[in-house]
C-alpha cells in the first residue's frame, strides 16, 4: 500500500482541474490581449475565472491578481507595501510565518525597516497583548499565517484585524495552507491583503494570487505590461488560472465535509497510537476548529524524525519532518522551536497532513507500520 | 540508528559512535546522490537518508548476532571508507 500524507506539503492536480486547463494548452492558448478571436477567448476564460474566484471568496474580480506562487504574492504584499508607503518604516509578523514572510521581513530589515516578531503560545496562538503594545502609527503592515503549514493552529484573524484596523494598520493574511481547507470569506474577514497558492489544493505548481482589497496602494515588483490591473506584468497563464479557479470551485463545494471527515480520521489516527501507549504530542491545537483539519504533527520522545520518516518511506508512507538544513546541519523546525517544546521531543516531530482521498485503511496501515517504527527505535536508544 | 557501534581492527577502536555516523565512501555516497536525485552535490538532509540507507544495509548483516566480522562480508561493505574491512570486526552495543 501507498500512502500520501503530505499534502500540507503539494497536493496532486486533480482529474477535474487538468481537464479543464487541457484546452488552454493547445486550442485556447491565446494572449489575452490579443485583439482578435483567438485572443478573445483566452481574455474571456481569464475574466470568467477571475469572477469565479471572486464569487467562492467572497470578494471582487478587480481584487484578484495572479502570481506564480503564494511566495511571490507574499513577497509583493509586503514588498509592495514597503515601496507604497515610505513614511511608515515598522513591520509586525509573528515567529511562525513560512519562510516566505520571514526571509521577506528580514530583507526589508535589512533596508531599514524595524520588523518586530510576536511570540505565540504553547498551541500556536498569537500573543494579541503583544501585538496591540507593538502596533503604532509607523507600523506599516500586520502579516500573520492564518493557517500554520506546519503545526495546523488557525490563527482568530477576527480579533487580528479588529487590533490592526483599530490602530489604522494594515493586514496581509497568508492564507496558504487556508485555502480550500476552511472557509474564506475575504471581506467577511475585512483583511487588506491575502496570499493563496494553487498547489496545496489539487491546482498545479506556478499559481497563485494575490488579493488586494479594493483602495489599497501597492507598488508593482514585476515592470512591464499592464496585466493584472497595471500591476504585476507578465502575460497571463490562462491555463494554471483556468487551474486554480476550478481547485478553488471543488474545493469549496466539500468543504463542510472535508472537516468533518478528515477530523474524524484525525481521531482514529490518534486513537491507534493511544491503544499502543505510544509517548507522543501532538504540536498546535486540538483537533477541532482551531486546527487545519486531517493535519496532525506529532512529537514522539527522544526520537530522531529523520530516522522515523526514513522507515515510513521504505513502507511507502510519505509524511513530512518539517526541519530544514543548512551547510553543515539538519536544524529542527523554527516554528516547533518556537513552542518551547522540550529536547526530548523538539527532533522527534512529524507531520501527517490528509487529503480528501485519505482513506481509513490507509490510516489503519499507516498507524500499523509508525507503532512498529516508534517501538524499534524506541528500543535502540 | 541511535544504535552504538564498535568496530574494531587487531583490538584496536578505529571506529565508535553512532551507526549513523559510519564513514561512507565519499564516491559512493555521491553516486547513490546521483541515483536517487540526479544530485552530485547533495544537501544535508539528502546526504543524511542515503547515510541511513548504508547504515541500515550494515545493521541488516547482523541479523540476531551482536558481533559480525567484516571477512565475511567484503562484498556487502564496500561503501565503507575503511581499509581492509577483512581485517575489522564489528559489534553492535546496548
Amino acid at each position: 500500500m501507498e500512502v500520501y500524507l503530505d499534502h500540507a506539503a503539494t497536493t496532486q492536480v486533480s482529474s477535474r482541474v487538468l481537464e479543464k486547463m487541457l484546452p488552454y494548452f493547445n486550442e485556447g492558448f491565446g494572449n489575452p490581449s490579443s485583439i482578435h478571436q483567438i485572443g478573445f477567448s483566452a481574455r474571456k476564460a481569464y475574466n470568467r475565472s477571475k469572477r469565479q474566484i471572486a464569487r467562492l471568496l467572497h470578494c471582487d474580480k478587480d481584487e484578484i491578481h495572479f502570481t506564480s506562487s503564494g511566495t511571490e504574492a507574499t513577497n509583493w504584499a509586503l514588498k509592495g507595501l514597503a515601496y507604497a508607503h515610505p513614511d511608515k518604516t515598522e513591520i509586525i509578523t509573528s515567529t511562525i510565518e513560512h519562510h516566505a514572510t520571514l526571509h521577506a521581513v528580514d530583507f526589508l530589515e535589512s533596508q531599514g525597516y524595524t520588523v518586530h516578531k510576536i511570540a505565540v503560545d504553547e498551541h500556536g496562538f498569537l500573543d494579541l497583548d503583544m501585538l496591540e503594545e507593538k502596533l503604532s502609527d509607523k507600523t506599516l503592515v500586520v502579516s500573520i499565517i492564518y493557517a500554520n503549514n506546519e503545526i495546523g493552529t488557525i490563527q482568530d484573524i477576527h480579533a487580528i484585524e479588529k487590533l490592526c484596523h483599530e490602530h489604522d494598520t494594515l493586514l496581509h493574511i497568508d492564507a496558504v495552507q487556508a485555502t480550500c481547507h476552511i472557509p474564506l470569506n475575504l471581506h467577511g474577514l475585512n483583511v487588506d491583503l491575502a496570499s493563496i497558492s494553487g498547489h496545496k489544493f489539487h491546482a498545479p505548481k506556478g499559481i497563485g494570487l494575490l488579493y488586494i482589497k479594493s483602495g489599497i496602494t501597492i507598488e508593482n515588483l514585476i515592470h512591464g505590461g499592464q496585466q493584472e490591473n497595471g500591476l504585476r506584468s507578465g502575460t497571463e497563464n490562462i491555463p494554471y488560472i483556468v487551474g486554480i479557479a476550478e481547485a478553488i470551485e471543488a474545493g469549496m463545494e466539500d468543504i463542510v465535509h472535508y472537516r468533518q471527515y478528515l477530523d474524524q480520521l484525525s481521531h482514529y489516527f490518534l486513537s491507534q497510537l493511544d491503544d499502543a501507549n505510544i509517548d507522543y504530542i501532538l504540536n498546535g491545537p486540538p483537533i477541532g476548529k482551531e486546527r487545519l483539519p486531517g493535519h496532525l504533527n506529532l512529537a514522539f520522545k527522544g526520537l530522531d524524525n529523520t530516522d522515523i520518516t526514513f522507515y515510513l518511506n521504505k513502507a511507502h508512507i510519505y509524511a513530512s519532518t518539517g526541519s530544514a538544513c543548512d551547510s553543515e546541519s539538519i536544524l529542527p523546525s523554527h516554528v516547533l522551536q518556537q513552542l518551547k517544546l522540550s529536547d526530548d521531543y523538539l527532533n522527534g516531530a512529524i507531520r501527517f497532513s490528509m487529503g480528501s482521498h485519505t482513506t481509513k485503511e490507509q490510516i489503519t496501515y499507516t498507524t500499523q507500520e509508525l507503532i512498529k517504527i516508534i517501538k524499534k527505535l524506541s528500543a535502540n536508544r | 540508528m541511535k544504535q552504538k557501534l564498535l568496530i574494531t581492527k587487531n583490538d584496536k577502536i578505529i571506529f565508535d559512535g553512532e551507526l549513523m555516523n559510519i564513514p561512507i565512501k565519499e564516491d559512493v555516497l555521491i553516486k547513490r546522490s546521483i541515483e536517487l536525485f540526479d544530485d552530485e552535490d547533495p544537501c544535508i538532509i539528502h546526504q543524511s537518508y542515503i547515510a541511513k540507507e548504508f547504515s541500515q544495509a550494515l545493521l541488516e548483516l547482523f541479523g540476531v548476532n551482536k558481533v559480525i566480522q567484516g571477512e565475511n562480508y567484503t562484498d556487502e561493505l564496500y561503501f565503507l571508507d575503511f581499509t581492509e574491512i577483512d581485517q575489522l570486526t564489528f559489534r553492535l552495543e546496548g
